[in-house]
């Protein structure tokens, strides 16, 4: 496990990242053997041999392995002792790669800022890694193929005629929603899809394929009713007056928090340590729970409505800015930190008057962004009774009144587009 | 905590500046030993030991990289020194508590390589940034407070004495760097430190500039009886400016005595035998 000389490293840490270096190998070669045998055995190859096993004609040699096994993809499954001898067997492969100190896991683990100064040390670095680089090519490899099975990629789905013909069904109906356009537009694709089954059933026409010729689409587009914009732009502005309150009131907040969750600020004491610690794991607490699950605990702690809806955007913003914010203000000059420090500022003073100065561009920024963001949100909070747009976007949705919906997802994104040009319009302002 | 006399007169008397635990004839600073390791295991100093006298005009030389800039900032510990004494004015720096350090760093000033003003604040309010040592005890480290008009006259007093009155409200980044160094200079005038730490003041300035940069050091010493450490580079300007010089070589000192006492023999020992001598005037 000993990570060579030559790899330039901090003296004093070379035990520590030859023992990660170590662990990390175990851990890749565990998870190798692990994805090798569930994924590539149990899911692709031995369905393989069982689609011969039970084929019309069914394969003596195909039918002896499956019958061996006692594998039926219906019923037999991946056991969890299975998986721990698999990934036991993957762990002493690591072990004894590890052992060599040229793996994949030494290799990451022995990554540092520090520069090579003799060239032949960089040719012989390059050499000495030459197999972690192949075995972290077979891991992305391996990777891809773990999420192309776990996703159910299947390409084929995607042109078959009866999907295709719904999608384009659905698309009419929206696209007749829209304001102005929605007429229009909807003859526009009526015409294109039309000729396209046209063109489609010549083809086969001509290949002489099987079953009937597909019909035409035969859809009417009933625009939206005038009457309806009223209640639709007066719900649009309670999402869009709420994404502002959530806003607004997550600012100072976050502010605030900021200066506590930011690293360089809080080295100097073991309270503001402790500090950054509190308030990054808050962040990442607050934030990894969706907007949406806390406008569901909000709404069953003061009732449904934008009020609720306003809180959980408000929550959910308040962590995303202190992020955003904390590291901005990581990334200052430390120069006039220094030179305030050295004139006997006292921390808040330093703050305020070295660091403020330079992050309140980026928190405009963000804060803008922010905002464009919590616009978009509110409507998805709408859906869980968070009050505005969303509400009448999911009761529309499910009475299947896709014109409506189509209606409804044109003034969002109008109002969206709108954001975006303003908050564009004001980072060029403020450069 | 103000003082109403006027910045133009204000000079440290050798009884002021001599606290009461010490005589006025006793070295200003005096270090002793002092070593630091940074947390990646790099020894930037070895146990430095020197004294500064009262008045002097110090200058630290050496390669880049042979612990000046970390001597200069274990003397006001905005690095920690790992081990060592310092005794400015008489008091322990190194055992000082936070705010005891404060106080400590008002006397202290500090000019920087890369002057270190904030950018997109205007010239006055560098300026008196330099006051913030005496609000730190406020709340708030006196954020919410407004200015003392006095201050601000004060301010603008210092801008004349470095030469640049007319450029008070001219953003910082707006200066070029001559001028961005004298308002750093300025903006220490405001602590009336009586001692002053400079960071390579120079060495991002042109040779003309470096020299004018110089110059208003000079006063602060002189005129004013301010103490100064100087990191410096070129050994013409430490021939020209200082009274003391101190050598240091990866982390040790080599060499301590006056300016003319540098023969080429000592110069090889500090810089290294390829080492030649480059001008700046």
């Amino acid at each position: 496990m000993r990570i060579p000389s030559f790899v330039p490293l901090v003296e004093s840490e070379r035990r520590s990242r030859e023992r990660v270096g170590f662990v990390l190998e175990i851990l890749v070669w565990g998870y190798l053997a692990l994805v090798g045998a569930r994924i590539i055995w149990w899911d692709i190859i031995l369905p393989f041999i069982e689609g011969y096993a039970i084929d019309d004609v069914p394969r003596a040699w195909a039918v002896s392995i499956v019958e061996k096994l006692a594998y039926d993809s219906r019923y037999s499954e991946f056991s969890w002792s299975a998986c721990g001898i698999v990934f036991a067997v993957g762990a002493v492969i690591g072990a004894a790669i590890g052992a060599t100190g040229r793996g994949f896991g030494p290799w990451v683990a022995s990554i540092s800022k520090l520069q090579v100064n003799n060239p032949e040390d960089s040719i012989r670095i390059r050499e000495h890694w030459s197999f972690a680089r192949k075995e972290g090519a077979l891991l992305l490899a391996l990777t891809i193929l773990t999420g192309w099975v776990l996703t159910k990629v299947q390409p084929g789905k995607m042109v078959e005629v009866i999907g295709l013909q719904s999608f384009a069904r659905l698309v009419m109906q929206l696209a007749c929603g829209l304001p102005v356009i929605g007429q229009p537009l909807f003859a526009v694709l009526e015409f294109t899809f039309n000729g396209i089954v046209a063109l489609h059933n010549a083809v086969s026409g001509v290949f002489g394929a099987a079953g009937e010729p597909l019909p035409k689409f035969s859809l009417e587009c009933v625009p939206t009713d005038a009457s309806y914009y009223g209640n639709a732009v007066s719900k649009l502005l309670e999402s869009v007056y709420l994404a502002f309150m959530a806003t607004f009131f997550a600012v100072p907040v976050a502010f605030v928090l900021a200066f506590f969750g930011a690293r360089n600020l809080t080295r100097h004491s073991a309270i503001t340590r402790f500090s950054y610690a509190a308030v990054r794991l808050y962040i990442n607490v607050t934030r990894s729970i969706e907007p949406i699950i806390w406008a569901i605990l909000f709404s069953v702690w003061i009732g449904i409505g934008p009020f609720a809806g306003a809180l959980a955007l408000m929550v959910h913003s308040v962590s995303s800015l202190v992020k955003q914010y904390s590291e901005a203000i990581e990334g200052v000059d430390d120069g006039p930190i220094e030179a305030l420090e050295a004139t006997g500022a006292s921390h808040v003073a330093v703050a305020w008057f070295a660091v403020v100065p330079q992050v309140i561009l980026p928190y405009l920024a963000f804060t803008i962004y922010r905002w464009d963001i919590n616009v978009r949100m509110a409507t998805i909070i709408g859906l869980v009774g968070g009050g505005g747009i969303g509400g009448l976007l999911i009761q529309e949705q499910g009475l299947a009144h896709w014109t409506q919906v189509g209606t409804l997802a044109a003034l969002i994104f109008i109002v969206v587009w709108t954001m975006d040009f303003l908050s564009a319009k004001v980072r060029e302002a403020i450069q | 905590m103000f003082q109403p006399r006027a910045l133009a007169s204000w000079k440290i008397s050798s009884e002021e500046s001599a606290s009461q635990s010490s005589d006025a004839l006793s070295p200003i600073l005096s270090i002793r030993g002092v070593e630091k390791t940074y947390p990646n295991g790099t020894r930037a100093l070895k146990g430095v030991s020197f004294d500064v006298p009262r008045g002097s005009f110090v200058a630290v030389i050496g390669l880049s990289g042979s612990g000046k800039s970390t001597m200069l900032r274990c003397i006001n510990r905005i690095h920690e020194p790992t081990a060592g004494s310092i005794r400015f004015d008489g008091k322990e720096i190194t055992t000082l508590s936070p705010k005891e350090l404060r106080q400590a760093r008002q006397q202290i000033g500090m000019v920087f390589q890369h002057f270190n003003l904030i950018k997109r604040r205007d010239v006055l309010t560098n300026v008196l940034s330099g006051k913030l040592g005496q609000m730190a005890e406020m709340p708030f480290g006196g954020i919410f407070k407004r200015w003392p008009k006095e201050w601000i006259d004060e301010a603008h007093e210092a801008l004349k004495l470095v030469g640049i009155p007319d450029k008070a409200l001219v953003r910082a980044d707006g200066l070029s760097g001559g001028q961005q160094q004298r308002v750093a200079i300025a903006r220490t005038l405001m602590q009336k430190p009586k001692l002053l730490l400079a960071d390579e003041p120079v060495a991002s300035l042109d040779p003309s500039t470096s020299n004018s940069v110089m110059q208003y050091l000079k006063i602060l010493n002189e005129n004013h009886g301010v103490t100064v450490v100087c990191n410096l580079h070129f050994l013409s300007l430490v021939r020209e400016y200082a009274t003391h010089v101190v050598a240091l070589r990866g982390g040790e000192k080599v060499f301590e005595g006056k300016p003319t006492d540098i023969t080429p023999q000592w110069f090889r020992d500090i810089y290294g035998e390829q080492a030649k001598e480059v001008e700046i005037h």
